[in-house]
């Protein structure tokens, strides 16, 4: 058997190194052990850390898209809630002006209903939502809509004036007006009273809301459209149908005229509220559209912050483990190289 | 009586023997915690007439082995210091825990950028955009200081690796003039012969080498790739050192005796060793990462670049700029030091009286970019915009070695991937050579190292020898005695 030579000098080396090694991996067991995670994460992924980094992105992305979905929904209820009572005012306005129809002091409840409603659909349409007009399509900074009435009278109400002026020659407030006919009325209010309901009249002189609504990132790479704004037919045709009973000499007209403007109102605001429940249809698929995305969002959060456990995270039983294998070798080490001290031929001769 | 002269003169020869070679053990013994002393032994030779000598001292050296551990060395040095350096570029990622990712930073702006599109009216959220888009600008000036940092060190290392060589090849020539001189001559070598050994494992920690032995005892030292170093007389290494190191800056060859042992092309490379492996972090991987880094910030400008809606300007920078803004720069190419110049609009800094909406409305570059026509609070267009840009895949340079077509938060974390990559091999091999070095550390140590044990107990048959011969005087001086007495 061939005994290899072997220095005094290697033999500490020997345990030198080994103390040394140990001692470095014990304290990345030890913190391996206390965080639950990889000492070095870059040493330990290499390439994956890029893959890492990508669905820690990707994790932010789907949490704050998550987050602001919470908010796009808050504003969605609010605004169903809105459109809700829009309808709830124009039902009410369509009860009393069947009611009003036939009945003698009619036109004065007439008129007074129309003005409340009226100002009820402005202060409705105006509301906002931590500090954005609701239904001012993208111009979210101003209200959108104007009172009618007014002192000094509003852009709204000089138009109806200047128009009824230059159709029937006198002012609406004129006693005269209990002189214009049913037909005449009527097609005053077919022609041109319906045209200051147009889209661009109406944005000139009632709305500043913007055509384009306001839109929500539910998903990455997929938005959609989930607001609505004062420019709607729905909304131009309810405060048709509340203006005309409001301000076309109501309470003078004789009964024929006032007639024509019950049952064109009653058309409008009927239409007006079909309008609106088409609207809150809409705006119910945004929200439920929401909510799936959600779902999908957190569907994929938990299998991307799985697979970052499975990249991240050790064995915090396996690292407690290895904190005792190293711990018991350091100890066997130091006693070794206690022995191996004291192991010398001069203590014996 | 001739025979009893001749006895004393053994026993004197004998008594000169031991006391050599008691000293040679006490030589031995305190030399005996030195890793680079050789165990030394004396041959004896018998003299004409009969008495004992010490012919010449012996070294228990081995060429092998000692070849192995030069080997190993220049490999474990070069990739330790390798390693190091990766350790440094690994600190511009950190734990991605941290989020202080070039890549984290962008998700952070597109998350801010999110935020902002649901509530585009919103000073403050514009003002944050900013702020993240700021801090991501700041985060590539950041990590391309650390490169360049690594590189000037690596430089500075280089330098003084380049003057430890020469050093130690001017102390060599003496040790080895000095071998060479006392070849043939019974002087002790064995000295300078361990000084020379010694100087070739610190040459070889500097770069890698090849020695041949040649008569006399003299030594000739090559690179591993050929380059002569040594040859009776020492070869100049030469760099010259750069002081300050900008990406656009490209560091000194190393020449040995006029031969380039460094950059880029070079006829004879250096293969193992800290010079080597300086010089491949410092005018490879460095620049790569650094090339990866521009890439990053170039894909941002471009994502954030302006487009005239009536289509008769060009497209023009935006939140990002460089030097060369409002200009952007042409695509799929790198531009060297891009992460060094990308900054933030002032434009749109509220700290400076800049104005966030730019982010939302565009017009950084005047009235003819706006893409918010009707200057609408709740415009959205051109921040969805902006945040699909993070995700669109887009041409990159091939010079960053990570592909060339990728999303940009996709290309920043595979080049933290490369880094890391890179690292963990460099770990991996590095404790490998580790592994190797000390196997042929040992095998050379076991070899010609100092066994006390061994020592002692060599002492204790001197000890017995020099009683032994003392005894010998002893006995023929009460001889002569005898016969002095008779004769008297």
């Amino acid at each position: 058997m061939q005994i290899d030579a072997i220095s005094t000098l290697v033999m500490s080396t020997l345990l030198k190194d080994g103390v040394r090694r140990s001692q470095s991996l014990l304290a990345y067991a030890q913190k391996e052990f206390s965080t639950g995670r990889h000492a070095d994460m870059g040493l330990a992924l290499g390439a994956g850390t890029g893959r890492d980094l990508l669905w820690r992105a990707q994790l932010n992305e789907l949490q704050s898209l998550s987050d602001h979905n919470k908010l796009s929904g808050n504003r969605l209820d609010l605004v169903q809630s809105t459109l809700n009572s829009v309808r709830d005012v124009a039902n009410t306005f369509l009860q009393t002006l069947t009611g009003t129809r036939n009945s003698a002091d009619g036109q004065v409840t007439a008129k007074l209903a129309a003005s409340s409603a009226l100002r009820s659909l402005t202060a409705l349409l105006n509301t906002s939502y931590n500090g954005q007009a609701l239904f001012g399509g993208i111009n979210t900074d101003a209200s959108p809509l104007a009172e009618y009435e007014a002192s000094p009278a509003s852009a709204a109400q000089n138009a109806t004036a200047g128009t009824f002026f230059a159709i029937f020659g006198i002012a609406q407030s004129d006693p005269g007006v209990a002189a214009i006919t049913g037909p005449d009325m009527r097609a005053f209010l077919d022609g041109q009273f319906n045209a200051l309901f147009q889209p661009a009249p109406w944005q000139a002189g009632w709305s500043s809301a913007s055509g384009s609504n306001m839109t929500v990132r539910i998903d990455t790479g997929l938005t959609i459209e989930a607001g609505s704004n004062a420019n709607l037919a729905a909304f131009r045709q309810l405060a048709e149908a509340f203006t005309m009973v409001l301000d076309l000499g109501t309470g003078q007209l004789n009964q024929n005229a006032f007639e024509a403007i019950t049952d064109a109102a009653i058309k409008l605001a009927g239409e007006g509220i079909l309008g609106v429940g088409f609207e809150q249809a809409r705006l119910g698929i945004a929200e439920s559209e929401i909510t799936t995305a959600n779902d999908r969002i957190g569907l994929r959060m938990t299998t991307i912050t799985g697979g970052l456990g499975a990249l991240e995270d050790v064995d915090k039983y396996e690292a407690a483990l290895r904190v005792t294998a190293l711990q018991t070798q350091l100890e066997a080490s130091y006693t070794l190289t206690g022995r191996i001290g004291r192991l010398s031929i001069l203590n014996y001769i | 009586m001739s025979g009893l002269s001749t006895a004393l003169n053994y026993a004197v020869a004998g008594l000169r023997v031991t006391s050599a070679q008691t000293a040679l053990v006490s030589r031995n013994i305190s030399y005996a915690n030195d890793p680079d002393y050789v165990r030394k032994h004396a041959a004896l030779t018998t003299l004409p007439g009969g008495a004992i000598s010490v012919a010449s001292y012996n070294r228990s050296a081995d060429k092998r082995l000692l070849d192995k551990l030069l080997d190993t060395t220049s490999s474990a040095a070069g990739k330790q210091v390798g390693l190091d350096a990766l350790a440094r570029l690994s600190a511009t990622i950190g734990d991605p825990e941290s989020d202080g990712s070039i890549t984290a930073l962008v998700a952070k702006l597109q998350e801010s950028l999110q935020a902002y599109e649901a509530d585009p009216s919103s000073a403050t959220l514009g003002a944050n955009a900013f702020q993240r888009a700021a801090n991501l600008a700041r985060g590539l000036n950041a990590a391309t200081a650390a490169v360049q940092d690594v590189r000037a060190g690596a430089d500075a290392e280089m330098t003084a690796s380049v003057a430890r060589i020469n050093s130690l090849l001017e102390q060599f020539k003496v040790v080895n003039d000095a071998v060479v001189r006392g070849a043939g001559t019974p002087a002790d070598l064995t000295d300078s012969l361990d000084q020379r050994d010694r100087i070739l494992k610190e040459l070889s920690e500097e770069i890698g080498i090849r020695t041949i032995t040649r008569a006399n005892n003299d030594v000739a030292i090559y690179t591993d790739s050929g380059v002569t170093l040594f040859e009776t007389n020492p070869r100049s290494v030469t760099m010259a050192p750069t002081g300050v190191f900008d990406p656009t800056v490209t560091g000194n060859a190393v020449f040995i005796d006029g031969v380039k042992i460094t950059g880029i092309p070079s006829a004879m490379p250096a293969r193992t060793g800290k010079l080597h492996a300086l010089a491949e972090i410092r005018d490879r991987i460095t620049v790569t990462y650094q090339a990866q880094l521009d890439e990053v910030a170039r894909g941002l400008i471009e994502t954030f670049a302006e487009r005239d809606p009536s289509a008769v300007n060009p497209d023009a920078t935006g939140l990002f700029t460089w030097v060369g803004g409002p200009g952007i720069p042409a695509s799929g190419a790198a531009v060297t030091g891009l992460a060094n110049l990308i900054a933030v609009s002032a434009l749109a800094d509220p700290s400076q009286g800049g104005n966030p909406y730019l982010i939302r409305d565009g017009g950084f570059n005047g009235a003819a970019y706006i893409a918010n026509a009707t200057g609408a609070a709740g415009f959205q267009q051109r921040i969805a915009q902006l945040i699909s840009g993070f995700d669109v895949d887009r041409a990159f340079d091939g010079a960053a070695q990570i592909g060339t077509l990728a999303s940009l938060k996709a290309f920043s974390a595979t080049a933290s991937g490369w880094v890391e990559a890179k690292r963990q091999a460099a770990d991996q091999a590095l404790y490998f050579d580790i592994a190797l070095k000390s196997r042929a550390s040992e095998a050379l140590l076991r070899k010609t190292g100092v066994n006390i044990d061994e020592e002692m107990t060599a002492l204790l048959d001197l000890e017995k020898a020099y009683q032994a011969s003392s005894k010998v005087i002893a006995a023929v001086d009460g001889m002569i005695q005898t016969l002095l007495d008779v004769v008297n």
